[in-house]
């Protein structure tokens, strides 16, 4: 530190404030939320509930995540009018929902994108709309709006006792595991490269456009983890950062995630834009409810928030009979054609009667907690790299926080909010969501303390407010045999007056997969109409 | 033996304990205080500190087995050196902190020393009063004294003695105290000391310092202050967003952010001349906006042009736009400028606020701080100018303040080419500012901005159509061939600034 500058935080009777602040005993206040979960159990007696009016509609949407919306984003771009939207929540969003404070905004769930892969048209053409795209160069290269293309510094990962650029420990580690990465990113980009002989990718976005060939398919049969041991990897280092993949995309680990979604998650991006690395992602402060904003936008009409959809009846022939709870009331929707954008746990238990098959696929997810906290911005002062867009600490079993006012380009305050990210997946989904759920305020606080102590050793004198956000079911985990199971029910399983939009079929919950069940849904939508 | 009639008054020597233990601890915190305003990261330094000074009693109490007879005398001697060293201390970090280097070892020694002496203390103490109670309860009155001094001490401090005192006066006050309870002894214990009357000289000469000390401890403040500043301290104040210091001396006046050099009323026209002439000068802009500048001295410049209909400043900090429209002398040096009927000063970020209003500007003048960190470093990013290049007229122009290219050719440079990304055609010129060095100005606008090619009659005393057309000259030392260009994704001109002037400096 300069003279010039000492002296002037010396005398700044701000800083004498703060510093006493500090150790003063200020509380840390813990709020713990999560999606209208005590709704949840009206599910289980549906037959309880009585029906006062019924509503007509040709079309119904049932959940207002990025499955649903974008069913409804189509069907209205392209003019159909004739439609409703439910949601349970008080907002639609469902994992990409936000919270914000008088700071910033801040994710609940997902909070990027990365850049989107030039054969997705559709995708590319949404972004364009919004204002993700701003223009195209001469090589057709999407431009990406460079406010939302992550800032720099955009990553930087903790380990022995220094923050460290980028996410990867290239210097910390010893030789034997860097030619490990070395080669373990050589392997991902041989199947990056690979064909099917349909003349398909083998591994892409959405998966509804991969390869169907056994070769590939039969990756599914393996853990990654199998995969890769086969493949001769070992480091322990680079079983760590792998993990942290997986984690953070699947909400398990390489033992848990079936080899082809492995592979998915690191051999098929194939972004490419005019201005960013292919890897780049893209993010707002309120994380991936910006797109969910601009995708309800004219939608105000035909959305139905506060409102469960707790039975669905297709056992008559011309119309279906869905059952909605309102807080103070019970109503029927008649509907003649049902798009059931909620996961599979909960279309079993919608669904009067669903077919065995169909009953007896398990989709498992891990629960979740997002902890959104509130501290003052000096929290990060520490040796390294300084504060960047993902913080994540070598060997935690967390996946590390994220600086919510990163993308912010206005001068930041002296207090900022972080989001940490946990994925409950150590035992099965049952029973870390039975472990969380006992949890009270002052465990979320010593957790949260403990989680981030090892990088930051002295935080909790920083924090003023702990939000805890609670997924029960987080998203879709992509275990071992699961995508087979799904190709079988999408066979055994499709309706023209049900269909299923939502991540869990996709079998890899992203926002890219949401867009496109959702299209999918509104494509078959309008083209039974029109037909 | 001496410290067996020292037992007659025991009421006494175990106040003093708990005076010496509030002062120690108070000591301890005031090194703590200072060290991280110094070093940033208040948890570290506390904790170090503390635990230098807890080892330091350590040793003390160690080392008082040595002291083998005279336990008053050395009792009352401690107590005043302790005194006299904490009272001093905080002056002495200060005063040293701007002439020595290592200042880290001064604060620890300093730490240390205290830390010695009053873990000295407790162990004299009790050998003192050994004999006057049972073993049990001497541990247990000494200790019950000594703690609940630490309380106090640990309370008083946050609570009252800072706000209420500052640092210094508080180191002088709790060395004062300290010094007072060895006078007390030396009194009280007169026949029971060696050589009583030159204890209670040293005891009067440190409490008279100490008091100076107490008495003059703004014009210590001011004078330490100035050991940094070499000027004399006016005005100074902290805003959420920097600490505002203004310096005057003989002729000149200064303003620093956070430390940093704004301006020196000597030259800076020679500054804001040279960023507000050649932009206005030809053209007959009505419609201007300044972001940043919130000094007015841009502005005033900017109202020699009649022609001028409105201008709208947006600086984020309102403690310094307040200060530079109300002070006398200020407003004496931007000849009222923020106050003129013409001039609407918006407080408020400036990139959110250009980019959320609809208007359009004929003349923008950008002068932003040196893009020293990511959060400044976002205003001279291809985003932030093709926002600019949006609210800007048609035949419109801008100048910015583009940190210098001389120390920083590679940043200099770099800004052009992010205006250029973004869309404008630049003119790029320089000018000397002695306070300051060789200063750099980009003039960009939607068109080629030209040299001037004839004067209007302006007042200024510095900015001539040849002086400014010569300036757009650069020396080979000034030029560099970069291609790089500040992104929002890789914040290119922060680390190029960050390379350039820590050489320089
Ligand atoms: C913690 C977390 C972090 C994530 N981070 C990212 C990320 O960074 N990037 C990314 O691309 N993806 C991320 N994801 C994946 C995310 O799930 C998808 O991107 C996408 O938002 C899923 O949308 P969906 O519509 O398929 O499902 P959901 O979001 O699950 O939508 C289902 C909706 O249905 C509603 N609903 C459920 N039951 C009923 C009922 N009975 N009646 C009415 N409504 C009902 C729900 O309230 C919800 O709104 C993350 C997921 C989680 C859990």
């Amino acid at each position: 530190m300069k003279r010039k500058e000492f002296i002037s935080v010396l005398w700044s009777s701000s800083l004498i404030g703060s510093a006493c602040n500090q150790f003063s005993l200020q509380p840390i206040s813990v709020t713990i939320n999560g999606p209208a979960h005590h709704l949840g159990h009206q599910l289980r007696q549906p037959s309880k509930l009585v029906a006062k009016e019924t509503k007509n509609i040709k079309t119904l949407i049932i959940g207002g995540g990025v499955s649903g919306l974008t069913t409804a984003y189509f069907l209205k771009k392209n003019g159909y009018e004739q439609f409703l939207l439910l949601e349970l929540n008080d907002r639609v969003g469902g994992n990409a929902l936000a919270g914000n404070n008088h700071i910033t905004g801040y994710p609940y769930g997902a909070h990027y994108i990365t850049i989107p892969d030039a054969n997705d048209k559709p995708l590319i053409s949404f972004l364009h709309e919004v204002g993700v795209i701003v223009g195209f160069n001469e090589q057709q290269l999407p431009i990406i709006n460079e406010e939302f293309i992550c800032h720099a510094p955009d990553e930087r990962h903790f380990m022995n006792g220094i923050w460290n650029d980028g996410l990867i420990p290239h210097q910390q580690i010893s030789e034997a595991d860097r030619q490990q990465f070395q080669r373990f990113f050589a392997l991902m980009h041989e199947y990056k490269l690979s064909m099917g002989k349909d003349g398909k990718h083998a591994f892409t976005i959405p998966v509804q456009s991969a390869s169907m060939d056994e070769k590939w398919l039969q990756l599914d049969d393996v853990s990654f983890h199998d995969f890769l041991t086969k493949n001769g990897i070992t480091s322990g280092a680079l079983y760590w950062y792998i993990n942290y993949c997986l984690k953070d995309d699947f909400g398990g680990h390489a033992q848990q995630v079936s080899a082809w979604a492995g592979l998915h998650y690191f051999a098929s991006r194939r972004g490419n834009a005019a201005n960013a690395e292919s890897d780049a992602v893209i993010t707002w402060p309120e994380g991936n409810y910006w797109l969910v904003n601009k995708l309800k936008k004219d939608l105000q009409e035909h959305i139905i928030n506060n409102s469960l959809a707790v039975e669905v009846d297709d056992q008559s022939r011309d119309t279906i009979l869905v059952k909605v709870k309102q807080e103070h009331h019970t109503f029927n929707v008649k509907a003649n054609q049902v798009v059931m954008a909620t996961p599979h746990f909960i279309n079993k238990r919608l669904l009067k009667q669903p077919p065995e098959a169909f009953n007896k696929l398990t989709i498992e997810s891990s629960p979740w907690a997002v902890i959104n906290i509130t501290l003052n911005a000096d929290f990060a002062s520490t040796r390294g790299i300084p504060l960047s867009w993902d913080n994540i600490i070598y060997g935690a079993e967390n996946l590390g926080y994220v600086h919510a006012q990163h993308q912010a380009i206005r001068l930041p305050n002296q207090d900022t909010v972080i989001t940490l990210y946990y994925c409950f997946c150590k035992q099965t989904p049952a029973l870390e969501r039975q472990k969380i759920q006992l949890w009270n305020e002052d465990d979320w606080k010593t957790f949260v303390i403990d989680e981030l102590k090892q990088a930051h050793p002295n935080i909790k004198h920083y924090m003023s407010n702990i939000e805890v956000w609670i997924w029960g079911h987080g998203m879709v985990l992509p275990a071992v045999g699961l995508k087979k199971k799904l190709l079988k029910i999408k066979h055994e399983y499709s309706s023209k007056r049900i269909l299923f939009a939502h991540t869990d079929y996709s079998g890899i919950s992203i926002f890219e997969e949401a867009f496109h069940q959702g299209l999918s849904a509104a494509n078959q939508i309008l083209h039974a109409h029109q037909g | 033996m001496d410290n067996k009639q020292a037992v007659d008054k025991p009421l006494l020597l175990l106040l003093s304990v708990f005076v010496v233990a509030t002062c120690g601890l108070i000591y301890e915190l005031i090194a703590g205080t200072v060290a991280s305003y110094l070093l940033g990261d208040s948890v570290t330094q506390f904790s170090t500190i503390i635990g230098a000074y807890l080892f330091s009693m350590g040793i003390g109490s160690y080392l008082s087995k040595f002291f083998k007879d005279k336990l008053l005398n050395w009792f009352v001697k401690i107590e005043i050196m302790v005194g006299l060293i904490g009272g001093i201390s905080s002056t002495l970090l200060f005063t040293l902190f701007g002439l020595a280097v290592s200042f880290k070892v001064i604060l620890y020694a300093l730490v240390g020393i205290t830390g010695l002496l009053v873990g000295l203390e407790i162990p004299l103490l009790m050998r003192i009063l050994e004999h006057r109670y049972e073993f049990k309860d001497l541990v247990s009155k000494v200790f019950t004294f000594d703690y609940i001094g630490a309380l106090l001490a640990s309370i008083i401090f946050p609570l009252v003695m800072i706000p209420h005192l500052g640092l210094m006066r508080t180191s002088y006050l709790f060395g004062l105290i300290n010094i007072s309870v060895a006078l007390i002894v030396a009194f009280k214990f007169s026949k029971e000391l060696n050589n009583h009357l030159s204890l209670k000289l040293y005891g009067f000469l440190s409490a008279l310092l100490l008091l100076l000390g107490f008495i003059f401890s703004n014009y210590l403040m001011t004078w330490t202050e100035s050991l940094v500043f070499n000027e004399n301290i006016i005005y100074s104040c902290s805003s959420p967003y920097q600490r505002i210091v203004l310096t005057q001396d003989k002729k000149d006046l200064r303003l620093y952010l956070n430390g940093n050099l704004q301006f020196s009323a000597v030259d800076e026209y020679r500054y804001h001349e040279a960023l507000v002439h050649p932009l206005m000068h030809q053209h007959n802009y009505k419609k201007i906006l300044v972001l940043g500048g919130g000094d007015g001295m841009a502005v005033r410049e900017l109202l020699k042009y009649p022609q001028i209909t409105s201008i709208t400043l947006v600086d984020l900090d309102a403690k310094m736009t307040d200060l530079f429209s109300k002070n006398s002398l200020l407003q004496q040096l931007n000849q009222a400028s923020l106050v003129h009927p013409k001039v609407k000063v918006i407080n408020t970020d400036a990139f959110q606020w250009l980019k959320s209003q609809p208007e359009q500007f004929d003349g923008i003048v950008v002068d932003f701080p040196d893009p020293s960190n990511y959060a400044i470093g976002k205003l001279y990013s291809t985003l932030f100018y093709q926002v600019l290049y949006d609210k800007l007229a048609d035949s419109g122009m801008v100048v910015i303040q583009s940190t210098s290219p001389l120390v920083a050719p590679k940043s200099f440079w770099c800004i052009n080419n992010t205006l250029q990304f973004a869309g404008f055609k630049t003119l790029p010129y320089h000018t000397n500012v002695p306070s300051f060095g060789e200063w750099g100005f980009h003039l960009a606008a939607k068109h080629q901005p030209r040299l001037l090619t004839y004067a209007i009659p302006i007042q200024t005393r510095y900015f001539t159509i040849d002086e400014f057309n010569k300036s757009t000259y650069f020396t080979p030392d000034m030029k560099v061939d970069t291609k790089e260009i500040n992104k929002l994704n890789n914040q290119m001109l922060v680390h190029l600034f960050e390379q350039e002037w820590s050489v320089y400096q």
